[in-house]
């Protein structure tokens, strides 16, 4: 028996044991963001399947308010006391790119999960030549429908056109319910300054407006934008938009118990129809879905809108949160639990061609939007949003509300948006 | 003395007086009716004063420990009792140094005192919020106190001075003669005659720091040490549900701790205030 | 009344005085020095400094963060507005306080009670009040559009936040509200500190109600105007209610200087610009308290 080498071999199998004790051990992986707040059930299967494939990870939720959370990221880009995983949107995601935060997730992530995202998440992620962020969910905004008011102002199946639009909000004026309430045709949600020009944006497309023309000058001003501004006060004056301005919760309340005939929304608010509705898939009856309208009737254009996910340059474990996103963003089981729980568009091109997803007629819509096109409010500096959204919503405002001359206000406001791009 | 005049006018002014608390009461009725109603009824019309089916549900869901309702209402009764422990102690003691001895500069920290009750906290909130990261106490009991006991101090200190300066000098005199030192004439002969102006005091910081929104959301990011007023935020303002009743039963609860406080001090609260506020 | 030192006492004895002074007050200090002064100094620094959030790089820019904000018409309509709801709202607590102090200093069983009931809306949190108003005045579903309509008051349901005018009046109804009962108690306490005699007299001579009441209030002066200072100066600190109800819109009708300055630093990042406006209305104040006080103290003689 040579002892030394049986020593030897004793020696490295302890050895062994303790490095894979130590390699079990599990290491917590904290994802920042405010998923848990509208989808915890999403949250715990997520969680499920992550630690089912990687036993050694932990994953850990740290829940954040909505409102707060891009200001709690500058914060923590700043303190460098960072989440692993970052739950952003994409404005987010390119304010934190900008100042330098985010990791490239190119380096991190296989080249086969990058092929396979859709071109337009792709691109929209690029930040100044490196992928700072991914999509993991596609978020176009289309347009539901009351269906019964539909019905009742000769309408069989939503307008596609501007024509047909404005004579289902005619047809809505004046109307009470049974009870004396008032009926309203639409609105923008626009308590908040920011939902002013982000729930604006596809109405804006769809009239031929842009905020910024290809040279980057604010462009806000064009005779599109104004015809489409002439035509809001027109229906507020006759009473048939608004009320402005309102919350978005009083503006969902009001659809939800048929006060108004439309409002703009998201994938996500299916569930949330059938979950504060009580009555669960019945009340899918209650309403219909389309792209807003165009001037020929084809889909209309929404704004890019969508759920990310990124590292940041200070997290700690920087490897499992790579493979949690990845999980996140192309795992099958993942992306279609969260289509069902939730809605949501897939943003990788091998899970948007499954039939699951091909034959669902909600779904199809709000691809159909994202085929249609459109862009970040405020693109390309769409990162200033919440400085454009001041001015714009003031002006907004102004014009319904106070009479104030709409050229001249849009003229002002296009000189206040480029002076603040200069400023920066 | 007492004509039928008077007697009229007596009547009147009760009439008016109650007729006055019912109008300033709607609100309140409107509140509690609301954390009554179940959610249909929330939205019916015409909306009703008192619910027609009235259910307890919306305060059972605060118990729901998913909701986390009672973990927020603890940590704010920790942060704001240790808070105003500790400002109540440290405005005590600078109020009686204040109040007794005149030194240079002394008219000096007062008035500072009083400038920086003027400033806008919310701007002191990012200067905060990077300190704190570097000294690891952000997500904290300790970081939370010290930032509410900051900005109670300054009003705190007003009021006990003030409060001190009505307390006639002539007592401690009267120990320094017999011999007691100066904190020993502090601890036995002054503290327990600053009832009314402490308690008057220990309330306006207790409702303070029940009531900051802003500091607490920022400086204690993490739900294990997250207060009423932020969390409220979150669980019934989230992002994508709005339930008046429960916000309205959330809210009615959060109410308690102050109207109780006030509903048993609010005697020595009045007698505080009288002496210290209204006489200085 | 207070008295000095005694001036006969040593100079050890005197020097040991201020040693313990400086001792009783030290735990005060170190605590708001870390917690308001240095912060308070440090944004008296940011400025004069552009800084870059999310980084701990800054630029000095000198008097720029000042003339941006006095630029444009925002900060005139907001100032302008904080002014104006300063004095309202210090005028209507006024009123109000005075109104149910009054009622309640009669003789009358329940005092007690009522005096306690009326202490509720300054009882409820802040944010509390803020969405109670908020859903009260809820254009389709809000409790006081019912009552006004149903009670013919109204023709037809009002808007409450979606107005310039309305606007500004619900939010300083919902902080009347919330605010009043301090006044109430602080001059209900005063009243107890006036002496019957006075009123025997003023009875004697033959003074009606009216008369006796403005005989009051000369003899409360003091206090009524301090406090009137203090409710001055929380209508400029007021944010949450004003934030919930209408961010400070519409069309910007409610910002004052304090929505001003969240917005400018934790929704624009502009953080420079939000500590020169904090700056100059710090000034604002501290001017006008100057002048205030001197002219309290001029009128007194």
């Amino acid at each position: 028996m040579n002892w030394k080498k049986v020593t030897l071999f004793a020696v490295l199998f302890i050895f062994a044991l303790t490095l894979t004790a130590f390699a079990q051990k599990k290491t917590d992986v904290s994802v920042f963001g405010w998923l848990t707040t509208y989808a915890k059930p999403f949250s715990e299967a997520f969680k499920a399947e992550v630690e089912k494939k990687y036993p050694n990870i932990n994953l850990v939720f740290r829940e954040s308010i909505y409102e707060e959370t891009s200001t709690q990221y500058l914060l923590m880009a700043q303190s460098g006391d960072a989440p692993d995983v970052s739950y952003t949107e994409l404005i987010m995601s390119n304010e934190l790119a900008n100042i330098g935060a985010l990791e490239d997730l190119s380096k991190w992530l296989p080249k086969k999960v990058i092929d396979d995202m859709a071109p337009a998440a792709y691109e929209a992620c690029m930040f100044k030549g490196e992928l700072t962020s991914v999509i993991w969910d596609i978020s176009p905004y289309c347009l539901f429908y009351n269906a019964k008011l539909l019905k009742d102002t000769g309408f069989s199946k939503p307008p596609r056109t501007f024509k047909d639009f404005e004579k289902f909000m005619y047809g809505l004026k004046g109307k009470k319910d049974s009870a004396g309430n008032k009926i309203w045709g639409t609105n923008i949600a626009g308590l908040d300054d920011l939902h002013v020009p982000f729930l604006g944006s596809p109405w804006l497309y769809n009239f031929g407006g842009e905020w910024f023309d290809k040279n980057g000058v604010a462009a806000i001003n064009s005779p599109q934008s104004v015809e489409m501004l002439t035509w809001f006060k027109k229906l507020y004056d006759d009473t048939i938009f608004g009320p402005v301005p309102i919350d978005r919760e009083t503006d969902r309340t009001l659809f939800m118990e048929g006060h108004a005939g439309v409002i703009g929304e998201g994938p996500w608010q299916r569930g949330i129809w059938r979950d504060r509705s009580g009555q669960g898939e019945k009340f899918d009856a209650f309403w219909m879905l389309d792209t807003y309208p165009t001037r020929d009737g084809k889909p209309g254009k929404s704004l890019m809108w969508s759920s990310n996910a990124a590292i940041m340059k200070a997290a700690k474990h920087k490897k499992e949160a790579a493979q949690v996103i990845e999980m996140w963003l192309s795992d099958p089981k993942v992306v279609l639990a969260y289509g069902r729980l939730n809605g949501g568009i897939p943003a990788v091109k091998s899970i948007q061609n499954l039939a699951e997803v091909q034959n669902d007629p909600y779904r199809k819509v709000f691809v159909s939007a994202i085929q249609a096109g459109g862009k970040l409010p405020f693109s390309p500096y769409a990162t200033l949003i919440n400085e454009f959204s001041t001015v714009y919503a003031r002006a907004f405002h102004d014009i319904l509300l106070n009479n104030a001359p709409i050229k001249k206000t849009l003229d002002s406001v296009a000189e206040e948006m480029d002076r603040i791009v200069k400023s920066k | 003395m007492r004509s039928r005049g008077d007697r009229i006018k007596y009547y009147l002014g009760n009439l008016l007086l109650i007729a006055s608390v019912a109008v300033v009461y709607i609100p309140i009725f409107w509140m509690i009716s609301t954390s009554l109603k179940t959610a249909p009824e929330v939205f019916k019309w015409p909306p009703s004063l008192i619910p027609l089916r009235p259910v307890l549900e919306s305060y059972r869901e605060l118990f729901v420990p998913e909701n986390r309702y009672f973990q927020f209402f603890r940590n704010s009764l920790i942060v704001a009792g240790a808070t105003t422990a500790i400002a109540l102690a440290a405005a005590v003691l600078s109020g009686y140094g204040l109040s007794r001895f005149k030194f240079k500069g002394r008219s000096a920290i007062l008035v500072f005192f009083l400038i920086t009750q003027m400033f806008p906290f919310s701007l002191v909130l990012l200067t905060l919020f990077l300190f704190f990261s570097k000294l690891h106490i952000l997500n904290s009991y300790f970081g939370l106190i010290l930032a509410f006991v900051g900005i109670s101090l300054a009003f705190s200190i007003w009021m006990l001075k003030s409060y001190f300066d009505t307390i006639p000098y002539e007592l401690e005199e009267a120990a320094t003669i017999d011999g007691s030192g100066r904190f020993g004439t502090l601890f036995r002969i002054i503290l327990p005659l600053i009832g009314p102006g402490a308690i008057a005091t220990a309330i306006f910081i207790f409702i303070t720091s029940w009531n900051e929104y802003l500091l607490a959301a920022t400086l204690a990011m993490s739900e294990k040490v997250r207060t009423l007023p932020p969390g409220l935020s979150m669980s019934y303002m989230s992002f994508l549900k709005i339930s008046w009743n429960g916000l309205m039963a959330a809210s009615v609860v959060a109410s308690l701790p102050s109207v109780i406080l006030f509903a048993f001090l609010q005697r020595w609260f009045i007698q505080g205030l009288a002496a210290g506020a209204v006489k200085g | 009344m207070k008295r000095l030192l005694v001036p006969h006492q040593t100079y050890s004895l005197r020097s040991q005085n201020i040693r313990f002074a400086l001792l009783v007050i030290s735990p005060a200090f170190v605590i708001a020095g870390v917690a308001l002064y240095y912060p308070i100094f440090n944004s008296a620094l940011m400025s004069l400094q552009k800084v870059y959030f999310g980084s701990s790089r800054f630029d000095w820019v000198g008097l720029a963060n000042f003339r941006a904000v006095l630029r444009g018409s925002v900060f005139l309509k907001s100032f302008t507005w904080t002014l104006l709801y300063g004095v309202l709202s210090t005028v209507l607590l006024f009123v109000v306080g005075m109104y149910f102090a009054l009622l309640l200093n009669r003789k009358m069983p329940g005092t007690n009670l009522i005096r306690g009931l009326l202490l509720m809306p300054w009882s409820i949190p802040v944010f509390v009040n803020a969405f109670l108003w908020l859903w009260l005045l809820n254009v389709q579903y809000g409790f006081v559009n019912y009552i006004l309509v149903t009670l013919r008051i109204l023709p037809q349901p009002v808007h409450w936040t979606g107005g310039s005018l309305v606007a500004k009046a619900s939010v300083l109804l919902a902080y009347i509200w919330r605010v009043f009962p301090f006044n109430m108690i602080v001059y209900l306490a005063a009243f107890q500190t006036v002496d019957p005699m006075y009123y025997e007299v003023a009875d004697i001579e033959g003074a009606n109600k009216v008369q006796q009441f403005f005989l009051t209030i000369v003899m409360l002066r003091n206090i009524i105007t301090f406090t009137a200072l203090l409710n001055f100066i929380w209508a400029f600190q007021e944010f949450t209610t004003i934030w919930i109800m209408t961010r400070g819109g519409p069309a910007g009708a409610t910002n004052t200087l304090m929505t001003q300055v969240y917005t400018r630093s934790f929704m624009e990042r502009n953080f420079g610009e939000a500590a020169a406006m904090g700056a100059m209305w710090v000034l604002f104040l501290m001017v006008f308290s100057v002048f205030y006080i001197r002219f309290l103290l001029a009128r007194e003689d």
